[in-house]
C-alpha cells in the first residue's frame, strides 16, 4: 500500500545520539520563558501601549491604518483592484502555501537548515530580487520617476517631453484646447506618447485622453456613447456583457431608457428583482487595476523561476519551493515595513519621519 | 527501599544532612502522590517525570541532540506556544475590568492606567505579547519552511500550522478593536472593508462581521466574544493537533 506519508521511513535511531529531554531539552525551553517573561515585563513597565482619543465615527484619521499584519494588503489596495488585492490574491496565497507539502514532497533536505545544494544563494538572491521589484513598483506607481525627472531637468514630466506643452482635449469633441499635436498625426498614436511619459500606470485611466473621429457612427458605451465618437476613457467604462448591440443591458446597467427585453420581462418576478448587480465592464478600470498587476505578479514570478533556473541553481521542486516562499515572505515583510513606516497622509509615500502620528 | 516509595523509583546513594533533606522532602507521602517519580536526577527518574507529567509529556523521554541546539528551532514555536499561554493570562486578568460595550469600553481601558494597580503594566503585556506572537509565528514558520520540516510525513501539521497562522491573525486582530479609540475603530474599519471588497459575498460577509453597516456596538461584541472565547478555543483546539501530530510523526524531522 502506498501510503502518503508513512511515519516510520527514518532508520531506528542511535540511542548515543540522543540526549534526555529532562534536562537538555526542559531546561531550555524553561530558559527561554524566563527571559521572555523578563523582556516582555520590562518592556511593558517601559513603553506603554497607545490608547489615542476615543473612537469617534465621524473622525477619520488621516492616514487610517489596519493593525500593521495587514499593512501588506492595505499597501495592495493603492495599486490594484481592492477585491484581487484584499481577497483574490491574499486567499490564493494561503491556499498556495497550505499546499506547499503537497506542492513538494520530496525528502530532501529535510530536518536540516537549508539541506539543498543551491538553498542558500537561491534564498539571498530572491530575496534581493523580491525587494528590489517590490520597491521598483512601489516608487513606479508613485510615479517618483516622474518627480526626479521634473527635479533634474526643471521640466514637466508629461506632455513637455514630446508635445512641447501639456495638452488638453475636449472630451465631448475630441477638440484640442491646448497646443494639440500635428494634424496628421492620429490621435491616437500621440496619446501613446503621452502614457509612456505619464506617472504610472493608473494614468491610462485617469490622465489619458483620445478620441477617434467615428464620423456618425454610434459605438461607445460610456455616458456620451452617442456622439460619434469614440473617446477614451469615457466610452470604454460600461461595456455590457454580453455584448448585444452595445446598448443594453436589461436592469444591470441599461443607460438608454430602453425597456428590457422580452426574455428578460419574462423571467420570474424573484429573479429580476434580485440585487441588480453591475455588470458592465469599465475596460480602462479593468486595465488599471486587474490585468496590468496580474501581469506584473505573475511575470515577474515566473522570470525570477525562469532566471534562477537559466543559472543552473534550481535542481528540485523543493529549490523552486524556496524561491517562491523567499519571495513572498520577502513581499510581505517589505510591503509591511512600507505600509508601517512609508506612508503618510492620504497614503502618500513619504519619508518615516513624514508619517503623522495619529494621536487624535 | 524506604517506607512510601513506589516501586520502580531510584534515588541517589549516600547519606548526610542533603540526603536527609532529600528523602524528607522527596519520599514523601504527599509528595509521591503528586509525583509518581522520584526527583529527576537519575536518567530513569528523568524520563518518568517527562512521561508521566500531563504537561511535560507533550515531549518525547528522548530527543535527538541536533533538535536540543538552540539554532535549530529557535524556540520559536515554544515561544508562540508560551505567548499564546502569557496572553491567556493576562488577558483574563483585563477581563476584570472590561465590559464590551461602547459605552464603558474606552472608559474602562483608560482606567487601568489610573485606577487599577499594575492595570497598566497587564494592559502593556497583552499588547506587547500580541504583537510579539505574530512575529514568532511567522518566525517559526519561516524556520520550519527552511529546515525542510513540512515534508512527509509532516505535510499535514504544516496545513494545521497555516490554520494557526490565521488564528493568530484573528485573534489578534479581533483584540485590536476593544479598546475602542481613533485607532482600533479605524484599523477595523479599513480591515474590515478589505474583506467587503471581495466579489459578490463580501458586503454579506462584512455585514455578519459588524453586525451592522459599519463598526459599532454590535461590531464590538462580536469582537470580543471571538476574542476571548471563540477564537481562543479554536486555536487550543488546532494547537492540541500541532503538538500531538509533532510526536505522531515521528517527532521533529531529521534528516533521512
Ligand atoms: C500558534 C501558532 C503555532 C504554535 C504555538 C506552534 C508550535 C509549535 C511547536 C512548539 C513546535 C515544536 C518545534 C518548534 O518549536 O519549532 C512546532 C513544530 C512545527 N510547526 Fe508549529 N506552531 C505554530 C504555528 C505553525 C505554523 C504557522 C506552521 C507552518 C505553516 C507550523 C508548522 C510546524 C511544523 C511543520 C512543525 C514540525 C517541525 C519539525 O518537525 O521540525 N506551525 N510548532
Amino acid at each position: 500500500m502506498a501510503a502518503a506519508s508513512p511515519a516510520q521511513t527514518r532508520p531506528r535511531r542511535e540511542r548515543e545520539e540522543e540526549l534526555l529531554v529532562w534536562p537538555d531539552l526542559v531546561f531550555v525551553e524553561f530558559i527561554c520563558a524566563v527571559l521572555f517573561t523578563f523582556s516582555f515585563t520590562i518592556m511593558s513597565a517601559l513603553v506603554n501601549a497607545p490608547l489615542i482619543n476615543r473612537a469617534n465615527a465621524d473622525v477619520t484619521p488621516n492616514p487610517s491604518k489596519a493593525p500593521w499584519y495587514f499593512l501588506n494588503l492595505q499597501e495592495m489596495l493603492l495599486h490594484m483592484n481592492a477585491a484581487l488585492a484584499g481577497v483574490v490574491l491574499p486567499t490564493i496565497a494561503l491556499i498556495v502555501l497550505a499546499a506547499v507539502p503537497y506542492l513538494d514532497r520530496s525528502r530532501e533536505g529535510q530536518g536540516t537548515w537549508f539541506g539543498t545544494l543551491n538553498s542558500v544563494r537561491i534564498t539571498v538572491w530572491s530575496s534581493i530580487y523580491a525587494t528590489a521589484m517590490t520597491a521598483l513598483l512601489i516608487l513606479l506607481d508613485a510615479g517618483k520617476h516622474a518627480e526626479i525627472y521634473e527635479k533634474v531637468t526643471g521640466k514637466k514630466w508629461l506632455g513637455e517631453v514630446w508635445l512641447g506643452e501639456p495638452r488638453t482635449v475636449n472630451a465631448q469633441t475630441g477638440a484640442v484646447i491646448t497646443d494639440g499635436p500635428p494634424d496628421w498625426a492620429p490621435g491616437f498614436l500621440v496619446a501613446l506618447y503621452d502614457l509612456i511619459f505619464s506617472r504610472n500606470f493608473r494614468a491610462i485611466q485617469t490622465e489619458w485622453n483620445w478620441s477617434i473621429n467615428l464620423f456618425g457612427l454610434d459605438a461607445g458605451f460610456g455616458p456620451n456613447g452617442q456622439n460619434g465618437r469614440m473617446d477614451w476613457p469615457d466610452d470604454f467604462t460600461r461595456i455590457p456583457l454580453p455584448i448585444i448591440n452595445g446598448t443594453w443591458w436589461p436592469k444591470w446597467g441599461n443607460d438608454h431608457g430602453e425597456p428590457p427585453p422580452q426574455w428578460y420581462q419574462d423571467l420570474p418576478d424573484w429573479l429580476t428583482g434580485l440585487y441588480p448587480y453591475d455588470l458592465n465592464v469599465n475596460l480602462p478600470a479593468f486595465l488599471v487595476e486587474i490585468l496590468i498587476p496580474v501581469i506584473v505578479i505573475v511575470g515577474l514570478s515566473i522570470l525570477m523561476v525562469f532566471v534562477l533556473w537559466r543559472i543552473g541553481w534550481l535542481r528540485t521542486r523543493r529549490d523552486v519551493m524556496i524561491a517562491i516562499f523567499t519571495a513572498f515572505i520577502t513581499i510581505f515583510w517589505v510591503m509591511t515595513i512600507v505600509g508601517s513606516a512609508f506612508r503618510g497622509a492620504g497614503q502618500d509615500l513619504v519619508a518615516p519621519w513624514d508619517v503623522p502620528r495619529i494621536d487624535g | 527501599m524506604a517506607v512510601g516509595d513506589r516501586p520502580g523509583t531510584e534515588r541517589p546513594k549516600g547519606p548526610g544532612l542533603l540526603g536527609l533533606i532529600y528523602e524528607k522532602v522527596f519520599h514523601n507521602y504527599v509528595w509521591q502522590s503528586i509525583f509518581r517519580s522520584g526527583y529527576p536526577n537519575t536518567p530513569r527518574n528523568q524520563m518518568l517525570v517527562v512521561a508521566t507529567n500531563v504537561f511535560l509529556h507533550l515531549h518525547p523521554t528522548r530527543i535527538h541532540k541536533t533538535h536540543v541546539k538552540i539554532t535549530h528551532t529557535y524556540c520559536l514555536g515554544g515561544l508562540s506556544f508560551f505567548l499564546f499561554l502569557g496572553l491567556t493570562v493576562t488577558g483574563v486578568l483585563l477581563m476584570f475590568y472590561y465590559v464590551p460595550s461602547v459605552e464603558r469600553a474606552y472608559t474602562d481601558i483608560a482606567a487601568l492606567e489610573t485606577n487599577v494597580r499594575y492595570g497598566a503594566l497587564m494592559r502593556n503585556m497583552h499588547r506587547w505579547m500580541a504583537h510579539g506572537m505574530v512575529i514568532t509565528v511567522l518566525l517559526h514558520m519561516m524556520r520550519v519552511f527552511y529546515t525542510g520540516a513540512y515534508k512527509p510525513p509532516r505535510e499535514f501539521n504544516w496545513v494545521v500550522g497555516v490554520i494557526l497562522l490565521i488564528l493568530t491573525l484573528l485573534l489578534s486582530f479581533t483584540g485590536y478593536l476593544l479598546p475602542w479609540d481613533q485607532l482600533a475603530l479605524w484599523a477595523i474599519t479599513v480591515g474590515t472593508n478589505i474583506v467587503g471588497s471581495a466579489p459578490v459575498l463580501g458586503d454579506s460577509v462584512v455585514f455578519v462581521m459588524r453586525g451592522g453597516f459599519e463598526v459599532g456596538p454590535n461590531a464590538l461584541i462580536r469582537f470580543y466574544t471571538l476574542h476571548v472565547i471563540g477564537l481562543p478555543l479554536i486555536a487550543a483546539i488546532f494547537m492540541a493537533v500541532h503538538f500531538w501530530r509533532i510526536r505522531r510523526d515521528g517527532g521533529m524531522a531529521r534528516p533521512l
